[in-house]
């Protein structure tokens, strides 16, 4: 189920109609595409499956806990040691990617399409249509956004993967949609759409044809951090208390309660830090590669 | 019933004695600087308020007001501090004699008035103060705070000023331990400055305590407080000439000023204490705290009347193991009801806190067994979360509950979630003892009408043991409160799970580092080297 | 470019207006009892002084009254009185120097470092391309709480070199780490940004136009590459510095910095509308004012946009 989210989330990602088999074997022949490729694959794959990964070492059980082994350091069958509640860290880890990835990958698909449509509008059409987007805009940006998130969760009482979601797309499509009318609004004015323009295009063919494929690159760049970024604005709502909480395992949970015990047990905060940044790395490296190939400047 | 004397000299000789012995001579840094001074850092919750009415209890408090009597740390008494004797035949109508000597930081005698204006001002409902609560013992306490309509009356009618030297209160009902409940800051005297403008006192108070407020006090923005030495005081005087206090929001921020040489001194809980264990070997105080951790049971709630549910989820919590664990070993498996922190408390009267899972697991299946999802609730708390973990995990293991979640919500949703019985799953809590005894955990957490009493335990047997301790003779109240405690936990509404323990780090330039009754170092008695 | 202005500033207004509303509004909609979060820990309150602080604070009035009087004080300049008894413009006056330092020097930390890493990384590609790629990654994969503790024991305790909490130091040591960690959260964007940015100008026409005619690559990186890549990077700073005064929230409350941020953040629980509505709409304010300022940067820095 995960992984459909997560495959679906990537074909998105491009929200102009795919080029052909060139643009394709471009993509394969670039090693950054391979890896990312690669991460996302295993990240989904994990996120959808956990069981299949977290018995590799013979612990497969998240909630097979021993509080005697409480913040242990690695040993031989738990490679990743004990978390505080003495359960084995490397399959609470694997089973932290799901509600971890779902989160990331709702929330920055929501973020994407709102801010793909609004940024568009509003540096293609400029006038009132700019003005009413950008005071709304105004208004969700200027406002501090994880005070915002923590008065609507606490609102809305009900936290799962959904609802911090939701929730951070509310307040993260700002700076996208900000990025995406600024590239527009830059390609809006070059001479080869106004050449369009001139030979009597319509309004949609342009955008779609001319505008959105040329301004994508920016905001395809940025959405591969993003994912980076929502992930830890996850843990920092669970830090402020108001984000996933147990029995939920995600990494946010993860990190923040080993920001209690990091002076003592380093190990509960690196793994779960690592599995974050290898699956940011490889959704930045899929945002540039898609850039690289789409962008009709770079072909 | 012959009359009893209050005497409070014995006790404050001791205190005096312990001072000397923990200050022995000697001269350091400070004196070559020409003035002994140091910093302490506390939350800025004990900085939020410092008007009596309105005071949090903190250690700041008790060096800024000295009130009627204070706790004996030691003995657990209560013993004279501004009064000279207390005085009572039924517990009902007290005598209370003020001590010569006694003024105000500008100068203003400590008089009776003093007391009674103080009291007042914190009772009448319409001023709002927070402290106003502790007050409903006092006779025309109701007339102040009408369930409906405007007070008739300004005053207490229960606190009379008989003289400049003599008080006199009546309370509506027995209350042996009255001494006990009057060393706390609520019932500080206050000069007359506090009643023409009380937000400005509240900010720079005008205290009878050993140190007085150097500067504009807790302006808007200000992130510290001086303190000075009060030289009139005329009871053992503080060690330092100067105190700088130290506001901070985050305890963890005051850990790491103190690791840096900020500061010299911190009280320092939950997750930095293993830390700072190891960092500051030789100059860290343990503090257990006079308080509790429990599990409430919501006794409404049908799958939890029965008794022997309640006595199979105690008999199922591994305290000692989560206190080695979760806590490092900073805090106590609860055994009884209150730790000996508590004057009266480190009885092991907890006979469901034994860790037995055969027995727990004997005991559901008595009462039928376990069904359905289990929530388990407290408040937003990193160390909370983690131990309310353990524990759903220890009654997943020990008694086959599935499907356990945890719910956390902010204080202010979880009482009148709790007061409105919505709460459909045991609850995490933390309370502290009101006054140093066991009869104020006590009342607090079993009597009926207490706010405090969030598991809805109602027992007429309860309330007429707590009555006759109420009523006891002094020596005989102690006594009659673990009977009524101990028919409380028989009943077992909420069983306890932990006492907690914090510590006070120092550097090297202080010593004579203790804590005051609620955790904070007592700042009058830390001396610079 | 003078009725430009003048049409933003009185659109602005209106924006103020809708956002004091909407704070207000979800201060009033949060679940709880603000008497019961006044009480504090302490937990008891007695119902007459419950019922003196509702009047007082006028709780007891449906939500239209509250918001009627707080508009009718605001005609008057007068934002309203916390729950704590203090003026709210007494507590904005005292706090935001605090956050203005904090945000500012955040903000320059992550232009300037984010600019710089990202120009490297896309001219020299290769070796520095993959470190500035790694190790903004990395930024954005430990959670910034941590980046925060870590700073203050290295460089507070260990080194010595900086004040670990506190203002008391005063700008700039008191606010480099704090900075440092705040600008850490945004800067992997301007970074990765400027890259993208930087070799999509590297690509441009113009660019092989003008190597073409000879000048030199220093001249040509700066006249013809960077300064067009700039636009959607400082649209990006723009509004980064929302996100930025959002993270004060958090790095105040680690750092012990008594700014607007960390009252905001104490208010929330606390029910305290006033105080929340003030210092929100303060923030606003100077997101407005600030990215005023960027759109009519970007008619400097690109001459194909008018402002109109």
């Amino acid at each position: 189920m995960a992984s459909s989210t997560l495959v679906s989330a990537s074909a998105e990602i491009p929200p102009t109609p795919l080029p052909g088999g060139g643009a394709w074997s471009r993509l394969r022949r670039r090693p950054g595409f391979l890896i990312a490729a690669f991460v996302a694959a295993l990240m989904s794959a994990m996120a959808a499956v956990p069981q299949a990964f977290a018995g590799w070492f013979g612990a497969g059980d998240p909630r097979a806990c021993d509080l005697v082994r409480s913040a242990q350091p690695p040993t031989a069958g738990h490679p990743f040691g004990f978390d505080v509640q003495g359960c084995d860290l490397y399959s609470t880890v694997v089973y932290g990617t799901r509600s971890s990835v779902v989160v990331a990958v709702l929330a920055t698909a929501g973020m994407l399409v709102i801010a793909v449509v609004l940024g568009s509008l509003a540096g293609y059409h400029r006038g009132w249509a700019d003005a009413v987007i950008g005071r709304v805009m105004d208004v969700f940006f200027g406002f501090p956004a994880l005070v915002g998130m923590i008065v609507i969760l606490q609102t809305l009482s009900v936290r799962n993967e959904v609802t911090v979601a939701a929730v951070l797309v509310l307040f993260g499509w700002p700076p996208l949609a900000r990025v995406m009318r600024g590239s527009v609004l830059a390609v809006a004015g070059s001479e080869y759409v106004a050449a369009a323009r001139g030979v009597g295009a319509r309004t949609g063919r342009v955008l779609l044809r001319h505008v959105l494929p040329n301004s994508f690159g920016p905001v395809a760049v940025l959405t591969g951090l993003n994912i980076g970024l929502v992930i830890s604005s996850e843990s920092a709502l669970t830090f402020l208390g108001v984000g996933l909480r147990t029995p939920a395992i995600s990494w946010g949970v993860q990190l923040n309660t080993a920001q209690q015990y990091f002076t003592t047990a380093p190990h509960l905060l690196i793994f779960p830090s690592l599995f974050l940044s290898v699956t940011v790395l490889g959704f930045v490296l899929l945002g540039d590669a898609l850039r690289d190939a789409f962008d009709p400047r770079t072909r | 019933m012959t009359p009893r004397t209050r005497r409070g000299w014995a006790g404050a000789l001791t205190a005096v004695t312990l001072t000397l012995t923990a200050c022995s001579p000697a001269q350091g840094g400070g004196a070559a600087r020409g003035i002994s001074s140091y910093s302490v850092g506390v939350t800025t919750y004990f900085l939020s308020h410092l008007l009596p009415g309105k005071a949090v209890g903190s250690n700041v408090d008790t060096a800024l007001f000295t009130p009627l009597t204070r706790v004996d740390p030691v003995s657990g008494e209560a013993v004279n501090a501004v009064a000279a004797a207390i005085d009572t035949t039924d517990n009902i109508t007290w005598t209370i004699g003020l001590r010569p000597g006694w003024t105000f930081h500008n100068g203003e005698p400590v008089t009776a008035q003093s007391f009674a204006d103080s009291w007042n001002a914190t009772a009448y409902g319409p001023n709002a103060y927070t402290n106003n609560f502790m007050f409903a013992p006092f006779k025309g306490y109701e007339e102040l705070n009408p369930a409906k309509g405007k007070p008739t009356g300004k005053t207490l009618s229960g606190v009379e000023v008989v003289d400049a030297k003599t008080l006199r209160v009546t309370l509506t009902r027995p209350l042996a331990l009255l001494p006990h409940m009057l060393a706390q800051s609520a019932f500080a005297p206050v000069p007359k400055a506090a009643l023409t403008d009380a937000g400005a006192f509240d900010r720079r108070p005008i205290g009878n305590g050993p140190y007085q407020v150097d500067g504009p006090g807790m302006v808007t923005g200000a992130t510290k407080l001086t303190l000075k030495r009060y030289e009139n005081y005329p009871e053992e005087k503080g060690q330092a000439e100067r105190i700088e206090l130290k506001s901070y929001q985050d305890e963890g921020a005051a850990y790491r000023d103190l690791s840096a040489g900020a500061i010299d001194v911190t009280l320092i809980t939950g997750n930095n204490l293993p830390a700072a264990a190891a960092q500051f070997k030789g100059r860290l105080v343990e503090v257990p705290f006079p308080a509790l951790l429990y599990l409430g049971f919501p006794t409404w709630d049908k799958r939890f009347s029965d008794v022997r549910v309640r006595q199979a989820f105690s008999h199922a919590i591994d305290r000692e193991t989560i206190v080695k664990t979760l806590l490092r070993g900073f805090g106590s498996p609860a055994k009884g009801l209150a730790g000996v922190a508590v004057p009266g408390g480190g009885e092991p009267d907890c006979a469901a806190c034994s860790y037995d899972p055969a027995k727990a697991r004997a005991l559901l299946a008595e009462a039928g067994g376990w069904s359905g999802p289990l929530k388990l609730w407290t408040f937003q708390d990193g160390l909370n979360n983690v131990l309310l973990e353990a524990v759903g995990n220890q009654l997943r293991t020990n008694l086959g509950v599935q499907g356990i979640s945890i719910q956390t919500q902010p204080v202010d949703q979880l009482y009148p979630n709790l007061k409105a019985r919505k709460i459909d799953g045991p609850v995490l809590l933390y309370m502290g003892a009101g006054y140093p005894h066991l009869y104020a955990l006590a009342d607090q957490l079993f009597t009926k009408t207490s706010a405090a009493n969030v598991t809805g335990y109602d027992s007429k047997d309860f309330a007429a043991l707590l009555g006759k301790a109420a009523k006891a003779p002094e020596e005989e109240v102690l006594a009659r409160t673990r009977e009524a405690t101990g028919k409380a936990l028989a009943d077992l509404p909420l069983t306890p799970l932990f006492q907690p323990t914090g510590a006070l780090a120092h550097s090297e330039r202080v010593s004579g580092v203790r804590p005051e009754f609620l955790g904070g170092v007592r700042l009058a008695a830390v001396k610079v080297l | 470019m003078g009725p430009y202005v003048l049409r933003r500033v009185l659109m602005a207004i209106p924006v103020l207006l809708g956002t004091t509303f909407v704070i207000y509004l979800a201060v009033y909609a949060l679940p709880g009892d603000p008497i019961q979060a006044l009480a504090g820990p302490n937990q008891v309150i007695s119902p007459s002084v419950a019922q003196a602080l509702r009047e007082r604070f006028h709780l007891d009035q449906p939500l239209v009254v509250q918001y009627g009087l707080y508009l009718r004080g605001l005609l008057g300049g007068d934002l309203g009185t916390s729950f704590t008894g203090r003026p709210v413009t007494e507590i904005i006056a005292a706090s935001w120097p605090v956050t203005a330092q904090l945000g500012g020097t955040a903000w320059i930390i992550m232009a300037v470092a984010g600019v710089a890493l990202g120009v490297v990384a896309a001219v020299r590609r290769g070796a520095a391309d993959a470190a500035v790629l790694f190790g903004t990654t990395l930024a954005l994969g430990v959670p910034f709480f941590v980046v925060a503790y870590v700073t203050q024991i290295v460089f507070g305790v260990q080194l010595g070199w900086l004040p670990v909490s506190g203002v008391e130091a005063g700008w700039p040591l008191a606010y480099i780490l704090p900075g440092l960690v705040l600008a850490l959260s945004g800067l992997p964007q301007v970074a990765r940004l400027t890259r993208t940015s930087v070799l999509d100008g590297l690509a441009a026409d113009h660019v092989e136009t003008a190597v073409a005619k000879g000048l030199t690559g220093t001249a040509v990186l700066f006249r013809h590459v960077v300064r067009n890549s700039l636009i959607p990077v400082v649209s990006l700073l723009g509004v980064s510095l929302g996100y930025l005064l959002g993270g004060t929230v958090l790095v105040e409350g680690i750092f012990n910095l008594p700014g607007l941020g960390y009252q905001i953040y104490t208010a929330i629980p606390q029910h305290d509308g006033p105080v929340v509505v003030g210092i929100g709409t303060m923030l606003v304010l100077v997101f407005l004012s600030v990215n005023l300022l960027v759109d009519l940067l970007y008619g400097v820095l690109d001459p194909r946009i008018r402002l109109g």
